[in-house]
């Protein structure tokens, strides 16, 4: 055929079959190494559990389920996936141009906030939208206008496992546990807004609503209903970086967060505001948010725990009695979020984060408080999940603080930067997240003798729809399962609506390796320098820049 | 599955061309392609393969009776029954769920609309299906004696999901026996590679940003945004439908298939009547061949057949108003242009006719993209101002500076510029190899980078595979 041809088509006929083989090649290539090639099984760069290989039956053969699970396997868990999504994030930079000042991102909603008319009376009778299998005995509200003593011991004292434990802990250290909760809200944090990147750092515009901000003063005030009207239940609706950092030429793009936040201040009732806006506001010339990512930096936290601390009267540590710990050249979520602006990843943040010198012990639990396990607070990661790796993760804090002070933090991961500074202002802190948690917290604040309660979330979830979770974990029924592992030595006679204020019979869900008879950190529970590879002690990323031994 | 899919490009279409091409036998070859086909038909939805079957069966042996009855009344009454079947089921899976929806409203109903999903091509094969019927009742064709190739020509997954709506005539010999020879091979790469960096560069990078301006911020996008929002959504929708129609193109000439082009750069159109018949092509010219000399009230009437064919272009889109009205919007422009007549607008300055049609076409993909007539009105009163957001913001600015090149290549390549680029380099001794080169090179970069990128992306389907 060849012969037939003339020069010009011979030429042409070259290069058409290189050309072939060139692509086909290279098609080979890449065909080969999907199929080859290690896959993961998690995203570090998007924070998530990739798809798993479907399983086949029959069943799933003939209803699609398999081919749809084979498709979301295959194309989910490309080898190095991470590496070719940044790759592919510089090769998106091309489409256009990113200045440094003034790059819009996502849509921009500018409508003002229609239809809702907010009240302007503080909460006085929080709308009664009880839990439904909660039979509240023990609801004695004080009189309105008075809040609980914050040194009185809320309850029984609380009574430590009285057995010895006789097997070790299950050593979970990630759980990756997914919650059924179809009916309430993502979990995310807001981030439905467009993101201005100006000057190096991207900007969330805020979008919230006053009437999910009547909804989350209810919540609160719901809680404090709950808990007899003993626990200090105190607000920190944390402000997010376009308070504080965006051109004026953008103020339109943005509701105002101060209003917002003055708005939740005023119509709290029982619970009391922490003013953290102004206490940012103060220091918004100093590095307490990051530029990349979309929380506050742990320098922002730490001012915020200071105001907490002042409003709660509780002692509180400065930074000189903490050691300082650096982690350079992070860049957050929001580079994601921009859908990879080249801007972030030019100029990435630093995290300078803190850990207390006090003596104390960390526990960490699944969602259901279950499996715990000694370890350190800091993880060791590059990212904001330095500070207790997930958000799955529940935290069980004891200090040597004596004071009388045990606090619960109901939190998103804000909270997770905050609970550190704390350390010094209260004997016990529980961390849990509202989003995952699967014990009602009211119980465990009875059973634990707390005496304060803090809700802390950024702003975009107190006026989005935050409150449906902090309504659900409160309605979860007071059904403590024990540890798999852990002896019950007492059976539990209750039944699964006995009164909170009956004595408490069942062991406690602290881990039986956490002995009152011997200490802990000797204790018969796993060596956490051997069974918790995730504990930042072995890190090398994080530069410590100042002596000091953590407990 | 879709063609800009690592799972089809990497595992789905190699295993299939290194099963075709273990032999020569064309019966053996005629099988691998059926049972590809059917897989990748039923992948993810196995259910509607059942339907696939039943029609092919059922045209199959119409057809066969059609043709033995041919002119007589039973053959009259088997080709209305089978389009009347293929009209129904249409209407059936495309309007249901609608229609369902519309009841609920009205009387208070829970009816779940949402289950009545339209099967995944439906429309194509169908169509294919109702010209097979018509073309072996006016002898166009003999009517296929063996099932299996006609089951391949319905299924055959080039073409399955979304088109192009290829002619039985057009692929009969092929269907019987066909090769590939190293230009088709070649060519058929480079359709591929040119058909996956539309979509996966160009059109899934414009949908995003349309969106941002037409979405939810359209209340508050100004007015420069609303135009260029609407200038991305137009050319997402071509590359997004030509780069489909590349790939089914180049992946058929692997397999020695060769399929009459679906576009043919429709924005060098100087009329809008030119427009559809370079946008397109397999649609319009199926209404023109089949619909728009139908006999209206006893014989064929001009105007009507064109309302007729315009209207039924835009329900062939959907089920909302928004399709409809798009479909006699264009039927309206066809229409004056006729009766101004093809001498007079040749006496029009060819930059006056080209900002006339692009603004129709602008205008006309923005009705396209609105399925809630609110919306669409938002649309309008932003395109002139009247939603009070002003003439330009940091928003509209920041979206064009964000896609500023992705935009000019996105215009750029809307016109024949690839096409004169390679006819001048291979008339010119010294330039030939470098074009040959440079095709050569810039097929494998693409093709990298483009696989790069489908790591990154959600699954983007294309937009027709929900006709």
């Amino acid at each position: 055929m060849a012969d037939e041809m003339t020069p010009k088509k011979k030429r042409r006929f070259a290069f058409g079959r290189v050309n072939v083989l060139v692509t086909g090649l290279a098609a080979a290539f890449i065909a080969l190494f999907l199929l080859i090639a290690k896959r993961p099984e998690i995203s570090e760069l998007e924070k998530r559990r990739l798809a798993a290989f479907p399983e086949f039956s029959v069943k799933t053969l003939f209803n699609g389920e398999f081919a749809s699970g084979l498709h979301e396997w295959y194309v989910d868990t490309v080898p190095n996936r991470d590496g070719l999504q940044l790759i592919g994030a510089d090769i998106l930079a091309l489409r256009g141009f990113h200045p440094e000042e003034g790059v819009i991102h996502g849509y921009v909603p500018r409508s003002e906030e229609t239809q809702y008319v907010p009240s302007t009376d503080p909460v006085t009778d929080p709308p009664e939208t009880e839990p439904v299998t909660e039979p509240e005995t023990e609801a004695e509200t004080l009189p309105e206008g008075e809040t609980a003593p914050v040194t009185e011991p809320s309850s029984e004292p609380v009574t430590e496992p009285v057995t010895e434990p006789v097997t070790e802990p299950v050593i979970i250290p990630e759980t990756e546990e997914i919650i059924d909760r179809d009916k309430l809200p993502d979990e995310d944090e807001g981030l439905q807004n467009g993101i201005l990147v100006y000057k190096k750092r991207a900007i969330n515009f805020y979008g919230g609503s006053l009437y999910y901000a009547d909804r989350y003063v209810n919540a609160l005030e719901r809680f404090y209903n709950d808990l007899g009207g003993k626990v200090n239940v105190w607000s920190m609706t944390a402000p997010t970086g376009v308070s504080y950092y965006l051109p004026d030429k953008y103020a339109g793009y943005t509701q105002n967060q101060k209003e917002h936040v003055d708005y939740i201040a005023g119509k709290l009732n029982h619970a009391k505001n922490v003013d953290v806006y102004g206490a940012l506001d103060r220091h918004k010339n100093e590095d307490i948010y990051f530029r990349t990512d979309h929380h506050w930096a742990p320098l922002g936290a730490y001012y915020a725990a200071q105001e907490f601390a002042k409003t709660a009267g509780v002692p509180f540590a400065p930074l000189s009695q903490m050691q300082e710990c650096v982690i350079p050249n992070y860049v957050g979520s929001m580079y994601m979020y921009t859908n990879y602006d080249p801007t972030l990843k030019k100029y990435p943040d630093d995290i300078v984060y803190h850990k207390p010198k006090n003596n104390y012990e960390c526990w960490f639990y699944d969602t259901n408080i279950q499996n715990g396990y000694q370890t350190s607070y800091f993880r060791n990661d590059n990212t904001y999940c330095v500070f207790i790796g997930t958000d799955l993760t529940m935290v069980h804090l004891k200090t040597d603080v004596k004071n009388g002070r045990k606090l619960m933090i109901i939190k998103d991961s804000y909270g997770n930067a905050l609970a550190p500074y704390l350390v010094n202002s209260f004997e016990e802190i529980w961390v849990v997240d509202m989003r995952y948690l699967n014990v009602n917290p009211v119980k465990i604040m009875k059973e634990y003798g707390t005496t304060d309660l803090l809700f802390c979330t950024n702003l975009f979830s107190c006026c989005s729809d935050v409150e449906q979770y902090i309504d659900y974990i409160r309605s979860i029924p007071y059904t403590l399962n024990l540890p798999e592992t852990e002896p019950v030595t007492e059976p539990v006679t209750e039944p699964v609506t006995e009164p909170v204020t009956e004595p408490i019979t069942e062991p406690i869900t602290e881990p039986v390796t956490e002995s009152v008879t011997e200490p802990v950190t000797e204790g018969p529970g796993p060596d956490p320098d051997e069974t918790d590879p995730g504990e930042d002690e072995t890190s090398g990323d994080a530069e410590e820049t100042e002596g000091g031994e953590e407990a | 599955m879709i063609f800009s899919d690592l799972f089809f490009l990497y595992l789905f279409l190699p295993l299939c061309l290194i099963c075709y091409y273990v032999t020569k036998n064309p019966r053996f070859r005629n099988a691998v392609l059926i049972v590809f086909s059917l897989i990748f038909y039923a992948f993810g939805e196995p259910k509607w393969i059942l339907l696939l079957l039943f029609i092919s069966v059922n045209d199959f042996f119409l057809a066969k009776g059609i043709a033995k009855y041919r002119g007589k009344t039973a053959g009259k009454v088997l080709l209305g029954a089978g389009l009347i079947f293929d009209i129904v089921l249409l209407l059936f899976f495309k309007f249901s769920g609608p229609i369902l929806g519309f009841t609920d409203k009205l009387f208070g109903a829970s009816t779940d609309a949402s289950n009545f999903l339209l099967p995944v091509g439906l429309s194509f094969f169908l169509f294919k299906s109702i010209s097979y019927l018509l073309d072996v009742t006016w002898e166009k064709v003999e009517p296929e004696k063996n099932y299996f190739r006609y089951l391949l020509y319905i299924s055959l997954f080039t073409q399955v999901v979304a088109g192009p709506i290829v002619r039985y005539a057009d692929v009969e010999t092929e269907l019987l026996d066909r090769s590939a020879t190293s230009e088709d091979l070649n060519q058929g790469v480079n359709r591929i590679v040119a058909g996956l960096a539309k979509k996966v560069i160009i059109a899934d990078n414009l949908l995003p940003a349309a969106d941002d301006l037409l979405g939810e911020a359209l209340p508050d996008t100004a007015v420069v945004g609303v135009w260029l929002g609407v200038l991305f959504y137009t050319l997402y929708v071509f590359y997004d439908f030509a780069g489909y129609s590349d790939m089914a193109i180049g992946i058929s000439r692997l397999f020695g298939f060769h399929i009459k082009e679906n576009f043919n750069y429709p924005f060098v159109c100087r009329t809008i009547a030119e427009f559809w018949q370079r946008w397109h092509i397999s649609l319009g010219s199926f209404f023109r061949d089949y619909l728009l000399y139908v006999p209206i009230f006893g014989e064929p009437r001009k105007y009507a057949g064109l309302f007729l064919v315009w209207f039924s272009t835009g329900l062939w889109h959907g089920s909302h108003w928004n399709y409809i009205i798009w479909g006699l919007y264009f039927g309206v422009f066809i229409l004056i242009e006729t009766l101004i007549g093809k001498k007079k607008l040749k006496k029009v300055p060819t930059w006056i006719m080209h900002i006339y049609t692009k603004l129709v076409l602008i205008l006309g993909f923005g009705i396209f993209r609105f399925e809630k007539l609110s919306d669409l009105g938002l649309f309008f009163k932003g395109l002139v101002g009247l939603n009070g957001n002003g003439f330009i913001d940091e928003f509209a600015k920041s979206a064009f500076i964000q896609n500023a090149v992705l935009l000019a290549l996105g215009i750029l390549f809307c016109f024949p510029i690839v096409p004169k680029l390679q006819e001048k380099c291979m008339e010119n001794e010294k330039l030939r190899p470098v074009c040959g080169t440079l095709t050569i090179v810039l097929n494998a970069v693409l093709l990298i980078a483009c696989s790069i990128l489908l790591v990154n992306a959600s699954s983007h389907p294309f937009l027709y595979a929900n006709y």
